[in-house]
């Protein structure tokens, strides 16, 4: 495949026993520092671009997707326009270059690839965009061709994602996909042929019904479409979703918490071993090979979201705090808003100097690496330790945290019981 | 002043629910104390708690004019008992002052324990009893074999009973003849110094404490000095009423006579039921008999569901002391309730009423841990210290001996549970000391049992195995030394003080069962393992454990997440304040309270 030239072998073939036996009590220190960030410094961010119509609505997606036969899509591109245009105009904006861009959805992939290019245009004609910037579509597999995909590829897209889920017919059916295994594949070959050297898979483990080998298999079957990066997600129930529903009257279950936890340590396991490194809970690649625009998130960089529901984060000057504000979430009040005047807010909160300090902590607490404790101090102006030494004391002893060469992150257990460990930030 | 041979002083013995409060309604009205209109049903019982539990806490007494068919008219004073054993001690001291008693036994029900304890204790005082057979009316009525149970099971002649229903007005008059030929008058020695039984006392805002009194010797006057021989405070009277059963304000109460004293003496604490007033220029040589100063038996503590309130609770508590001086309070803080009180009770239903007035009377909401008892520890080198927190309990090695309070159980129950209750008793290490067959069928038992086991739900399982028939009555013996240790409840090790209890050796290995399995039902699975252990010094002899929580993630956290994710979190925190953290771990504070509070 066209990246393994640059990072190495294919891993060795494994027999029918799986990992979900393997423990992975032991702290190995894992690879660490995720290099790459080759912007212009820190004025440059990354831009976040909502598109939000599906053909339909998946069960358990509780993003703000709207299912849709047609769309306005002419308007709902001159209203990211206008916001484009707005926000270069003010501050924390004007005068910054894009580091990265993303399309996410919603199926950003159902739009035109002269809609994107206008998009991508206008952001450049009004931020910049940096040399190398990453540019990001999310696409189902089900709504792509070769023109479609060399569109994208030509209007300046360098990397897709795409939403395979599962390499087993009935799981997608199931997670109520409108694509086959067999689109999955043939869309990730024409992604290749177009040009796209960066390629992102999305999976979906511990579905009910779902077997450990399945999910392996489910590997297995990714890694040989030879995409440079697999996000694997455990399934959420989500309040709002069909799902969450079907739960609350007992039509599905979840799998229980011993089990999800024997699915994500098999995923753990198995994915490193076909040479994705893990760098986030979900995420996995070759070194450098991350999404650099998610890596803006983790850090708690700031980030421009446009589009409907779409949020966005200015970091304050000095101190640590800052300002985060969302749009509105309904596409059609979204279009009138925008196009009125560029702004479409419906809401936002400041982000206080504490808020934000234990924002910093759970946020890149999500990245194995985690965070070097210098880089907390320069933020906040205060120590980690001084800050939250107490709090954590028992988190370093109950070896759920590791504090090791001037950093903090988490251990194997602590990856597994994230959510209790941030909480103790808050 | 009255002449004495025209008094009568009586009081009414009854098991609750028997009649005692209408009869007295009845006596009220027919002597025209009270008009019906006036009649407030069940006048003697003022407190609204009272009235609503169908039982008397605090003493009253009224003052009855009756014309009596030899055409004299006599001066009945009505002395009014509480009903429980908690009260016992005041109950006595309410007899003592008494020549006589009505003995009211509901003709449907027969006799029942409660009633028992007072005739005994009134039979100790030397009282003549009535017996007086109630509730002839109802259809279950049998006055016959009622008869025959108050001959048989307390011995005394019921040829004479008097049958009334109280509720139909029948065979009142007998009752107050009764009063006036077969009690005997009050008897005084001449000339000799005063002496005054204090039988009940209250704290009012504007006169301070009040008491209750029946002269015996002399006369108190309005203006004299007197002196409290028990407590030794010394006091000026303000003022002496009758109640009619409204108050009326007298210049002197004589021998025999009843009446209320206020002496600028401040609180209740100092005017102790159960102590002598005398005149302080001419005091009475030796004190009436019977003074004592009463022991809380049963020790809980009290803690208010808010911490905001406990400062609104001392204040409760102040006031509640001021009207009874058998509670005892210390400040006392635990790991699980944060500040609190711990209190000292006659009994269990003490503790009750205590606890309802705190909530009522106050708009306090408690939550009152589960009772314990006193323990008296004999240390090494002789010292003996009483011990009503496990947690101060000395160490195990300068424990010479650790003696628990006994007491002697009167439990009636129908026969066809008498097994049930028998297991029960033996299974609460009681020993049976006789066991006697009452008619209609039931048994009267009695156990000589530790109150530790008695007051640790005794009651209701007492209850459950005899279907609600069974009651109970008891009272204090004595300290008995016996095979107790302290056991204790361990999270991953550290000792949780508050959940500390002294048991027998030999239940010390159930019950520590008990409150791991109980703490583990209440404990989430969260970060770290919670290992539960319930140990007798160092030794562990009961374990669970609530393993560790294997998996809480978030699968995805972009930019649009992290304001929910933030809030979830904050949620997540929010539920935590409610957490105890021991070492590594969080303890919710259900879990504790599921250990320690009462009725649970």
């Amino acid at each position: 495949m066209y990246w393994r030239t640059r990072f190495g072998a294919a891993p060795p073939p494994r027999g029918k026993t799986h990992v979900a036996g393997i423990n992975f009590k032991g702290d190995r220190r894992p690879a660490m520092l995720i290099g790459g960030d080759n912007s212009n410094g820190a004025k440059a961010f990354s831009l976040y671009l909502h598109i939000p119509y599906c053909q339909s609505k998946c069960p358990y997606c509780d993003f703000n997707s709207h299912a849709a036969a047609s769309w306005p899509e002419d308007d709902y591109v001159r209203a990211l326009v206008a916001e484009i245009e707005r926000r270069a105009s003010e501050a924390p904006w004007a005068g910054r270059p894009l580091k990265t861009i993303f399309f996410g959805g919603g199926t950003p992939s159902l739009f035109q690839p002269e809609s994107i290019a206008a998009i991508v245009a206008a952001a450049a004609r009004n931020f910049g965009i940096e040399t190398g910037a990453e540019v990001t579509l999310e696409a189902n597999p089900g709504t792509v061709d070769a023109a479609k995909l060399g569109g994208m590829r030509a209007a300046g897209v360098n990397r897709i994602s795409f939403g395979a889920q599962s390499f087993n017919e009935a799981r997608l059916k199931f997670l109520g996909r409108i694509h086959s295994v067999g689109e999955t594949r043939e869309a990730a070959r024409i992604a290749h042929r177009a040009g796209f050297e960066r390629l992102n898979l999305d999976l979906i483990f511990a579905v009910p019904g779902q077997s450990v080998d399945e999910v392996l298999n489910d590997i297995a079957q990714a890694a040989a479409l030879g995409p440079d990066h697999i996000s694997a997600y455990n399934l959420t129930f989500e309040e709002g979703t069909a799902f969450f529903t079907e739960m609350k009257r007992g039509q599905i279950r979840p799998l229980d918490s011993d089990r999800q936890a024997e699915f994500y340590a098999a995923v753990r396991e198995e994915l490193p071993r076909r040479g994705y490194r893990m760098y986030e809970i979900s995420n996995y690649a070759p070194p450098g090979h991350e999404a650099r625009h998610n890596l803006s998130y983790w850090r708690a960089e700031s980030y421009l979201g446009l589009g409907a529901g779409a949020h966005s984060f200015a970091r304050g000057e000095g101190g640590g705090s800052g300002r985060r504000w969302w749009n509105e979430r309904v596409p059609v009040r979204y279009v009138e808003r925008a196009l009125a005047g560029g702004l479409a807010e419906a809401g936002g909160e400041t982000v206080k100097a504490d808020g934000a300090r234990g924002e910093f902590v759970f946020l890149n607490l999500r990245l194995r690496e985690g965070f070097a404790l210098a880089d907390f101090e320069t933020r906040f102006g205060a120590s980690f330790d001084s800050v939250f030494g107490a709090r954590a004391a028992r988190l370093f002893e109950g070896e759920l945290l590791v504090r090791d060469e001037g950093r903090i992150y988490l251990s194997e257990r602590g990856l597994e019981l994230a959510d209790s460990v941030f909480a103790e930030f808050i | 002043m009255t002449d004495p041979t025209l008094i009568r002083n009586f009081s009414i013995i009854a098991h609750i629910d028997h009649g005692k409060s209408t009869l007295a309604d009845r006596l009220l009205e027919r002597t025209g104390a009270l008009s019906k209109r006036e009649l407030k049903e069940q006048f003697l019982d003022s407190m609204d708690l009272e009235r609503e539990r169908g039982i008397t806490i605090k003493a009253r007494s009224v003052r009855l004019a009756y014309a009596a068919r030899d055409g004299k008219t006599y001066t009945l004073n009505l002395i009014d008992t509480p009903g429980h054993v908690d009260f016992a001690y005041e109950v006595s001291r309410s007899l003592a002052a008494c020549e006589g008693a009505l003995l009211v036994v509901d003709a449907s029900q027969g006799v029942e324990a409660q009633t028992l304890a007072n005739v005994y204790m009134a039979l100790d005082h030397g009282l003549e009893i009535v017996p007086v057979i109630n509730k002839i009316d109802l259809p279950g009525a049998d006055v016959d074999r009622t008869r025959t149970e108050i001959e048989e099971i307390i011995g005394l002649d019921a040829a004479d009973a008097i049958l009334t229903s109280a509720k139909e007005g029948i065979g009142i008059d007998e009752v107050l003849e009764a009063v006036v030929t077969r009690i005997p008058p009050p008897r005084a020695t001449p000339g000799a110094p005063a002496r005054a039984l204090i039988f009940d006392s209250w704290y009012d805002v504007y006169q301070g404490a009040i008491g209750l009194v029946r002269v015996f010797d002399g006369e108190l006057r309005r203006g004299m000095r007197v002196h409290l021989m028990g407590t030794g405070k010394t006091g000026e009277v303000m003022r002496l009423a009758h109640f009619t059963p409204f108050e009326a304000e007298v210049e002197q109460l004589g021998p025999g006579e009843v009446g209320m004293i206020a002496a600028n003496v401040k609180t209740v604490a100092d005017m102790r039921v159960g102590d002598t007033i005398t005149s302080a220029e001419h005091p009475a040589g030796e004190p009436l008999a019977g003074f004592k100063e009463l022991k809380p038996m049963v020790f809980a503590g009290l803690y208010p569901t808010e911490a905001n309130q406990y400062g609104a609770l001392r204040d409760a508590i102040d006031k509640l002391r001021l009207n009874d001086a058998s509670l005892v309070f210390e400040p006392e803080s635990s790991q699980a309730l944060g500040f609190g009180f711990r209190a000292g009770f006659l009994g269990l239903l003490h503790m009750e009423i205590a606890q309802e007035r705190l909530e009522r009377e106050f708009g306090l909401n408690l939550v009152i841990t589960a009772p314990t008892v006193a323990y008296r520890v004999r240390k090494q080198g002789g010292e003996t210290i009483m011990v009503d927190n496990p947690s101060r309990l000395p160490d195990e090695s300068v424990i010479e001996a650790i003696e628990e309070p006994f007491i002697l159980a009167s439990i009636h129950v129908p026969q066809e549970y008498l097994g049930a209750v028998m297991s029960l008793c033996e299974e609460r290490r009681g020993t049976q000391r006789d066991l006697r067959f009452a008619g209609r069928g039931r048994a009267i038992l009695h156990y000589e049992m530790p109150l530790a086991e008695v007051v640790f739900d005794f009651y209701d399982r007492l209850k459950s195995v005899s279907r609600g028939y069974a009651s109970l009555d008891y009272e204090f013996l004595d300290f008995r030394p016996g095979s107790l240790v302290k056991l204790d409840l361990r999270i991953n090790g550290d000792v949780l003080d508050a959940l500390s209890v002294i048991v027998h050796r030999d239940r010390a290995y159930e019950r520590g069962r008990v409150l791991c399995e109980k703490m583990r039902e209440h404990i989430p699975r969260q970060m770290f393992e919670v290992a539960i252990q319930a140990s007798i010094g160092a030794k562990i002899i009961a374990r669970e454990s609530v393993k560790a929580l294997r998996k809480n993630v978030t699968a995805k956290c972009y930019g649009g997440d992290i304001t929910r994710k933030r809030k979830l979190l904050e949620k997540q925190k929010e539920g935590k304040k409610r957490m105890k953290q021991v070492g590594k771990v969080e303890i919710p504070q259900a879990a504790f309270l599921a250990l320690l509070k009462a009725g649970e």
